[in-house]
């Protein structure tokens, strides 16, 4: 099948370097993301998850390697083509992202509004349609400021399907949120992997529970490349050390030396302590 | 080596730094400007540039009349007492329309609309950056500059000719409040001066002063709100402030430095 008809895309990291200025977050990685499931990028904070999706999304241009949509090298099309194939994606932010200026009914159709010629009032219902799917159609008029952050980020969710994108990427969708508000969130994306079988969905998380909820298919970013790429339960029946302590949620101090290295001597602590004391009224 | 030395010696190259800091900031500006010029027809351009309008003009014209309305009464106050000192009071209204179409008009109202508008431009666009809503928009495939350079862009362009035109008529009606109603000139002759004084070269000078001044604002601003996250100096929102001092500190330099070239080159 020719690749631009297919209906869904693998993407395909191919030697793949990223980095901020100078510093290497993530070093010559090569992975496959299946097209048409939910996978979840799991890793450590500051382990190069959300870089790696703003590379898949050509908000950062990589250091080195490819990122293959498809057949398309995204990186390596000229402009124009790079922005043809971007309008294939839509992107849920940390924190939604909505422009502040806009009610939720503006942002929402803010792509319709400005890639096409449809009537007001049709857009103005797509736009409630898609609140009405994750929950938001009764604050259609409320601006960002005024929700909470789960509902920003249900209402982000909303603007980034609006324009059915066949490759959904979410980062961090669940970060901040109580328990009620995660599974909601969770409970939406299978939805609309449901309703979408041919949908690619990206999701960046470091809630374990999530993974299990949503995801597919799983990769695992530690210290600089991929400790893990594969199916769901793969990952559930890994015996691998490093997956273990993500799937136990099981510190290791060790490795990082978090504890040891900026250990106080006593004499210090006994001043801070004092201080505090001092400060809290305590004697 | 003591340490003055070593600063008297890093002097040059201190400067020469700063130097190619400065010609890198011109080039990455006029390329900027180059941009949002080019984007002012691309899309769906009229509704966000009448918002614009709105906000940088209609909202800034009873300022502009306020400040236009004190300066003009105050130029009919000193300008009267200085001409009375050779007999000439008659030539007040020379003196005020010149100097309010000619320098004043076009200078004090760019600088007040930099401090009202200016300041807000560069403070949302630099806001909408740290908040990553640039990089929604780029995801959305909405070109930033089209949606948020050049509509502020075309309705400076606009509006400022506009705002220099009432900050002028009302800064002559305040000086014919001082000149005429107060301190007794004719206000026949009061009126006649300005009337004869002014001359298409004047109107002309004062309208492109203006122009070049909407660019220059416009461009300054929307630049430093733009790239607020390559500060070097700072992050997050103080970030967003010091690009907006910056950006309103710069613009008031370059419209007293341009009036300066614009006005040889309209002499010359």
């Amino acid at each position: 099948m020719n690749a631009e008809t297919s209906k869904s895309w693998d993407i395909k990291l191919v030697d793949l370097t990223l980095g901020y200025d100078q510093k290497v977050v993530l070093n010559k990685i090569n992975a496959c993301i299946p097209g048409g499931k939910i996978s979840v990028i799991l890793g450590s904070s500051g382990g190069g998850k959300s870089t790696l999706l703003r590379h898949l999304v050509g908000l950062r241009t990589p250091m080195s390697g490819k990122i293959m949509m498809g057949e398309y090298d995204i990186f390596s099309l000229p402009p124009k083509e790079f922005r043809r194939i971007r309008r294939r994606m839509g992107m849920l932010f940390q924190d939604g992202a909505l422009l502040g200026s806009m009610n939720l009914l503006e942002n929402v159709g803010l792509p319709l509004r400005e890639h096409t010629k449809l009537p007001e009032k049709l857009v103005n219902e797509v736009v409630l349609h898609t609140l009405e799917l994750v929950g938001m159609a009764d604050f259609a008029g409320y601006y960002p400021n005024e929700l909470s952050g789960g509902m920003r980020k249900r209402a982000g969710l909303a603007r980034a399907m609006v324009t059915s994108p066949p490759i959904l990427l979410c980062d961090e969708p669940t970060s901040g949120l109580d328990p009620i508000n995660s599974a909601q969130m969770d409970a939406l994306l299978v939805n609309l992997k449901e309703q979408n079988p041919d949908m690619t969905i990206v999701v960046v998380s470091h809630d374990i529970q999530s993974v299990f909820t949503i995801a597919d298919h799983v990769m695992v970013l530690h210290a600089g490349g991929i400790a893990f790429n594969g199916p769901l339960e793969d990952f559930k029946n890994s015996d691998d050390p490093l997956l273990k302590r993500f799937l136990d949620r099981n510190a290791n101090f060790a490795e990082t030396g978090g504890n040891q290295r900026f250990a106080l001597p006593p004499q210090d602590r006994a001043k801070v302590q004092s201080a505090l004391d001092q400060w809290l009224g305590r004697n | 080596m003591s340490a003055i030395a070593r600063n008297i010696l890093g002097l040059p190259f201190f400067l020469l730094d700063n130097l190619l800091l400065l010609i890198r900031e011109v080039g990455a500006m006029s390329i900027f400007m180059a941009v949002g010029l080019r984007n002012i027809f691309t899309g769906k351009q009229a509704g966000k540039v009448l918002r614009q309008i709105q906000f940088i003009g209609s909202d800034s014209l009873f300022l502009i009349a306020l400040i236009g309305l004190f300066t003009g009464m105050v130029l009919g106050l000193q300008g009267y007492y200085a001409l009375a000192t050779v007999g000439s009071e008659g030539m007040l209204g020379t003196l005020i329309s010149l100097a309010l179409v000619r320098e004043l008009g076009p200078v004090l109202t760019a600088i007040m609309v930099t401090g009202r508008a200016g300041s807000a431009m560069t403070a949302e666009i630099g806001v909408m950056r740290i908040s990553e809503q640039l990089d929604a928009l780029e995801v959305m495939d909405i070109n930033p500059y089209a949606f948020l350079v050049a509509p502020r862009m075309s309705a400076s362009l606009i509006v400022f000719p506009m705002l220099t035109s009432v900050f002028n008529v009302v800064g002559i009606m305040g000086g014919y409040f001082t000149g005429v109603i107060l301190l007794g000139i004719n206000g026949g002759i009061y009126m006649h001066r300005v009337q004869t004084a002014l001359e298409f070269d004047d109107l002309f000078s004062g309208f492109a002063k203006s122009i070049i001044f909407a660019l220059l604002v416009s461009t300054v601003c929307c630049y430093k709100g733009f790239f607020t996250h390559m500060r070097t100096d700072s992050v997050g929102p103080e970030a967003v402030s010091r690009a907006t001092t910056s950006a309103v500190v710069l613009s008031c330099i370059l419209i007293l430095i341009f009036d300066y070239v614009a006005t040889t080159f309209f002499m010359a």
